[in-house]
């Protein structure tokens, strides 16, 4: 043997010990027992131990541990998660709404001039002057330039958070009531990280419970709405959101004045 | 060095990439999905194929016998992290179709190919990997995490 190949297997010796070692650790469960050390310590001093009237031991009922199952053949949901009726085998296509611009790095969509095409509340005339985003985003540069649009499901599409349409749970953020027809609206608190959250930061709004007067209230998917606090950039009034460009537009004069 | 020593090295290296590979990425190129019922029952599928078509999500159990379809819809980004919305899961099984009705629920994706974190965590989502939670109507917990075996925007 010569003594590079000595060299050679002396490393390899020297991995596999440790590794070796390692693996009793790990098998056994316990650490290697190393040596001991003494310590002269001075003798304890002795004091006889107080009477010790030990407390009633409290029973414990331990739940029942839960039961793991590993690969029991495809999915198994509980039998009340599966309705009855088959569904349809396709989920519902959701298509960007005609009329959204996407961005430029999208191929092969092309959108017309800034359209929202999804209800906003009780009104349908939103010709007042647009108020730009401070951060003025370029189209969908709110969301790395991927167009976004509201899904059913969720309260206004999802724009003011993953709050699902007709769940309990959610706090009631006040509501707006529309007398003319006899609608409510309710809002809710828009979720953090969503695109609701980022305008009220981009605007420096700070929403409250709509149904007082004299705030800012924000119309956005499928009549949702929030409202917020007038600052020095949003005047209170009705606005009807862009999620394009994260941009309010104000609602035109009424034609009486 | 001579040529039985540089054998010997080059062996202890390609058993070192293997046992690196055999850690980390091997384990993580196919889902697990568990289902909690409201019970405290947990199931785990492992072994998971796992596919982005649009905007679903396609999930196989590793026997082949059960389809989940996560359709997903609102996506924005957090940072790097694409975050959905899931409103319709489907799942085919033995020749049917049923709606598993959602309470709440997100959608993580990480489609780029570096590691990102979670929005407002400090877990990180490897490359191509997606995460999803939802809780059902009846208060079933589903989770599923892994590397995507298949992505088509």
């Amino acid at each position: 043997m010569n003594r590079g190949t000595r060299s050679a297997l002396v490393s390899a010796l020297l991995v596999t010990v440790p590794v070796a070692a390692f693996a009793q650790q790990h098998v056994s469960g316990h650490p290697p027992a190393s040596a001991p050390v003494s310590h002269t310590a001075p003798a304890p001093a002795y004091h006889p131990a107080p009477a010790y009237h030990p407390a009633p031991v409290p029973i414990y009922h331990s739940a029942p541990a839960p039961v793991h199952q590993s690969n029991p053949g495809g999915f198994t949901f509980p039998s009340h998660d599966i309705h009855g009726a088959p569904a349809p085998v396709q989920p519902v296509p959701v298509h960007a709404p005609a009329g959204y611009h996407v961005a430029p790095q999208q191929t092969g969509v092309h959108g017309n001039p800034p359209h929202v095409p999804y209800s906003t509340g009780p009104y349908h005339n939103w010709r007042g002057p647009v108020l730009h985003n401070p951060h003025n985003w370029r189209w969908w540069g709110w969301n790395n330039g991927v167009i976004w649009y509201p899904v059913p499901y969720y309260w206004g599409g999802g724009s003011w958070g993953p709050w699902a349409n007709g769940v309990t749970g959610i706090p009631l953020y006040g509501s707006i009531v529309d007398y003319d027809d006899r609608e409510i609206y309710p809002s809710y608190e828009a979720g953090p990280s969503s695109p609701g959250a980022q305008l009220l930061e981009d605007y420096q709004l700070t929403q409250t419970e709509c149904g007082p007067p004299i705030l800012v209230v924000i119309w956005g998917p499928d009549n949702s709405v929030i409202c917020a606090y007038p600052n020095n950039l949003v005047a209170p009034g009705n606005y009807e959101l862009d999620p394009g460009t994260l941009t309010i537009q104000s609602l035109g004069a009424p034609s009486n004045q | 060095m001579n040529t039985h020593t540089r054998s010997v090295l080059v062996a202890a290296t390609l058993v070192t990439v293997a046992a690196w590979f055999a850690s980390g990425l091997c384990a993580s190129a196919r889902g697990v999905t568990l289902i909690q019922e409201s019970n405290g029952t947990v199931k785990t599928y492992s072994d998971v194929y796992m596919s982005v078509v649009g905007q679903t999500l396609t999930l196989r159990s590793a026997d082949g016998k059960g389809t989940m379809r996560i359709a997903t819809g609102a996506c924005s980004f957090d940072k790097n992290v694409q975050r959905c919305l899931p409103y319709s899961v489907t799942l085919t099984q033995a020749g049917k179709t049923h709606t598993i009705m959602l309470s709440y629920g997100t959608v993580f994706m990480n489609l780029t190919n570096q590691s990102h974190e979670l929005p407002r965590s400090s877990d990180m989502l490897a490359p191509r990997t997606v995460l999803v939670l939802f809780k059902t109507a009846h208060g079933t917990y589903v989770t599923v995490k892994g590397t995507l075996d298949q992505v088509k925007t």
